[in-house]
């Protein structure tokens, strides 16, 4: 278990995290999330070992990370990783087959053929996507007991997106990996992840279940006779709303019945239930924050 | 460690390979040389290219195995694998000692062949040459690890190694000038007789390599060379070759081998997030930028005032040394600060410059002028 205590980093006078607590359990998938600048990366390499805390400790079953032997079990795979203008796939392999000497070839043979990736030409001249393949590769060449993955699809495909969740189910299943997960395709992180960290303010906005998340709000579609605008649901928890002429699509917070029933209290002509994502979930408590901040400031 | 060290010698025998071939080239060319006169004919040898090897190679070597580390996207990759820095820290200095070590032995190799095939040159002297230079080498390298190590990016570890030359020069020469002026009141223009008794110069450990070069360049001279011009039979060179100064080599080891272990410590303790950025160093911009040009100016303020009986002239040339001088120092915190935001400490110690020139203007007014 990765256990994360009263974490606080800042760059000089720039505080960027601030008394963050936060737990990943063995075998699961935890999403981080947050909007640009919002300390995920940070994050990551505080959890990873790349930063020093400045106050706080990261432990791995009661091992630090800042230990060579503790990041035998970690793998971080940054958002920009490390090669040279010469270096090819088998060449990447060889160097990480110095640091993780359990590293299965097969596996990256498999994921690269997969991908068609050529293993003789410099990995430089290939697609920011490619690149993307070959280190996800790796990670799972490597197959650790704690993946770090940061932005982890930028640049993937929808086939290999999918091939990557897959692989991220087997490794959990069989190894009982706990991976952490930071990216802006938070569609991508809803149906794999068992939890998340959302970061906001340099605070973990809030954290728990995905499903839990997504089940805490409820979406609505309604037309309505009469003109409405803002004011109109200002009596409601409104989490999202999107409002076109006499049409409004709401997000609000709480349970679906009641909101309904408040909801109809409107008198829309028609009112229909349509499905709710994470990425509405979160979308809106960041907008809230802002909004909020608005109010404030 | 040792499989990443072997994995690492591996990756750069190609950059051994091209140093080795281009010091075994010059050592080819360079260090025995035949000339053929009508009378006879004279060999001339040169180790000279050893001590410039001695000199360039480590910086080169240096920047090479660390400027990996210089860039934070790398530093997310080097410092999340399972190796501890200072194993890190150990295989890429080691790869470089070795490699260093290696070129010069092959150049050494193929001088003792060249040396050998003339009778009438003292092999036997060169040898510990080379071991004195393979040492020497070593220390310039350690130093230069240490200064590039302290910046936070390539280009500023390249000016700090620049430094590594520049600061025991700036200290020597503040040193030297009052020296000379409260010793000498005929000014800057004699008195090197008595400053040439201290056993310390402003080149510091690169005075240590020239001493060792000049010392057994001259060892290693034809003893029984026939002059062409004047029949005369030189018997040796012994007498009036260079000594080594131990005190200067004793020192000058012990800054090196302590700077190898401050490298060590800042390799292990340097923050992740400040590199790629503004180098803060101690060892670098913020010492380097007030020493040289307080030594300038202060060398400028006691020409100046050695000017006597030409006060016109002589006040003239005190205040235009200024104008180059802070244009200097405004560029070099350019650099330094990558843009014009200076901080107030740049400020004070560019204040502090200014007071240290006044100063020593009256100090050198008052006793040379």
């Amino acid at each position: 278990m990765i256990q994360i205590k009263d974490l606080s980093h800042s760059f000089g006078k720039n505080v960027v995290l601030e008394d963050v607590n936060m737990e990943a359990k063995d075998a699961s998938i935890l999403g981080l999330v947050g909007i640009n600048g919002a300390g995920k990366s940070t994050l990551l390499r505080l959890i990873s070992g790349v930063y020093v805390p400045q106050k706080g400790t990261v432990t791995y079953d009661d091992k630090s990370p800042l230990e060579a032997e503790t990041r035998r079990d970690i793998f971080l795979l940054p958002d920009d990783p490390y090669y040279t203008n010469s270096t090819t796939c088998n060449e990447l392999f060889s160097m990480y087959k110095n640091f993780y000497p359990d590293i299965n070839r097969e596996t990256f043979v498999e994921i690269t053929n997969h991908f068609r990736l050529p293993k003789n030409k410099p990995i430089k001249s290939f697609s920011k996507g490619m690149r993307r393949q070959v280190f996800v590769a790796l990670a799972f060449a490597v197959s650790p007991k704690y993946l770090l993955l940061d932005e982890a699809f930028d640049g993937l495909d929808p086939l290999a997106r999918m091939m990557f969740k897959e692989k991220l189910k087997e490794l959990i299943k069989e190894k009982g990996s706990t991976v952490i997960i930071s990216s802006h395709a938070l569609k991508e992180l809803e149906d794999f992840c068992d939890s998340y960290v959302m970061i906001d303010s340099k605070h973990i906005m809030s954290s728990g279940s995905m499903l839990e998340k997504s089940m805490d709000l409820c979406k609505f579609q309604m037309a309505f006779t009469k003109e409405i605008n803002e004011m109109t649901f200002s009596s409601l928890p409104v989490k999202s709303l999107k409002i076109v002429g006499r049409f409004a699509t709401i997000v609000l917070e709480g349970d679906e019945y009641d909101m309904r029933a408040k909801l109809e209290a409107l008198s829309p002509a028609v009112i229909d239930r349509l499905e709710v994502n994470f990425e509405e979930a979160f979308i809106g408590d960041i907008d809230k924050r802002i909004r909020g901040g608005e109010i404030n400031g | 460690m040792a499989e990443y060290f072997i994995y690492h010698m591996k990756k750069t025998v190609v950059r051994f390979i091209v140093m080795a071939l281009m010091l075994v080239m010059l050592v080819n060319t360079t260090v025995v040389n035949v000339y053929n006169y009508m009378r006879g004919s004279q060999v001339n040898v040169s180790l000279a290219i050893f001590t410039i090897f001695g000199i360039l190679a480590p910086a080169v070597v240096t920047a090479l195995e660390f400027s990996q580390f210089m860039n934070r996207r790398n530093l997310d990759t080097w410092f999340s694998l399972p190796i501890s820095r200072k194993d890190l820290f150990i295989v890429h200095f080691v790869n470089g000692a070795i490699q260093l070590t290696a070129s010069v032995i092959l150049g050494a190799i193929l001088a003792v062949f060249k040396i050998s095939r003339h009778p009438e040159l003292d092999l036997k002297q060169s040898i510990p040459f080379f071991f004195l230079m393979i040492g020497a080498m070593l220390l310039i390298y350690m130093l230069y690890t240490f200064f590039f190590v302290s910046a936070n990016n390539v280009f500023d570890g390249c000016a700090f190694m620049t430094g590594s030359i520049l600061i025991p020069f700036s200290v020597f020469s503040i040193f030297r000038n009052f020296y000379l002026a409260f010793n000498n009141k005929s000014g800057i223009f004699g008195g090197y007789d008595k400053l040439a008794k201290i056993p310390f110069d402003g080149a510091g450990i690169f005075s240590v390599i020239a001493q060792i070069g000049s010392r057994y360049e001259s060892l290693i001279e034809p003893v029984k060379k026939s002059d062409v011009f004047d029949d005369v039979y030189y018997e040796s060179f012994a007498t009036s070759t260079p000594e080594i100064s131990i005190p200067q080599a004793s020192l000058w080891t012990a800054i090196c081998i302590a700077a190898l272990a401050g490298a060590v410590y800042i390799f292990m303790t340097k923050k992740t997030e400040s590199v790629s950025g503004i180098s803060e160093s101690w060892f670098g911009y913020r010492i380097l930028i007030p020493l040289c040009a307080g030594a300038a100016l202060q060398t400028t303020a006691m020409t100046a005032s050695a000017l006597r009986n030409n006060d016109v002239l002589s006040i003239g040339l005190s205040v235009a040394g200024l104008i180059p001088a802070f244009i200097g120092i405004f560029v070099a915190y350019i650099i330094f600060r990558r843009g014009v935001k200076f901080k107030i400490s740049d400020l004070i110690s560019t204040g502090a410059i200014l007071v240290f020139y006044v100063i020593s203007l009256l100090i050198f007014r008052a006793v040379l002028g």
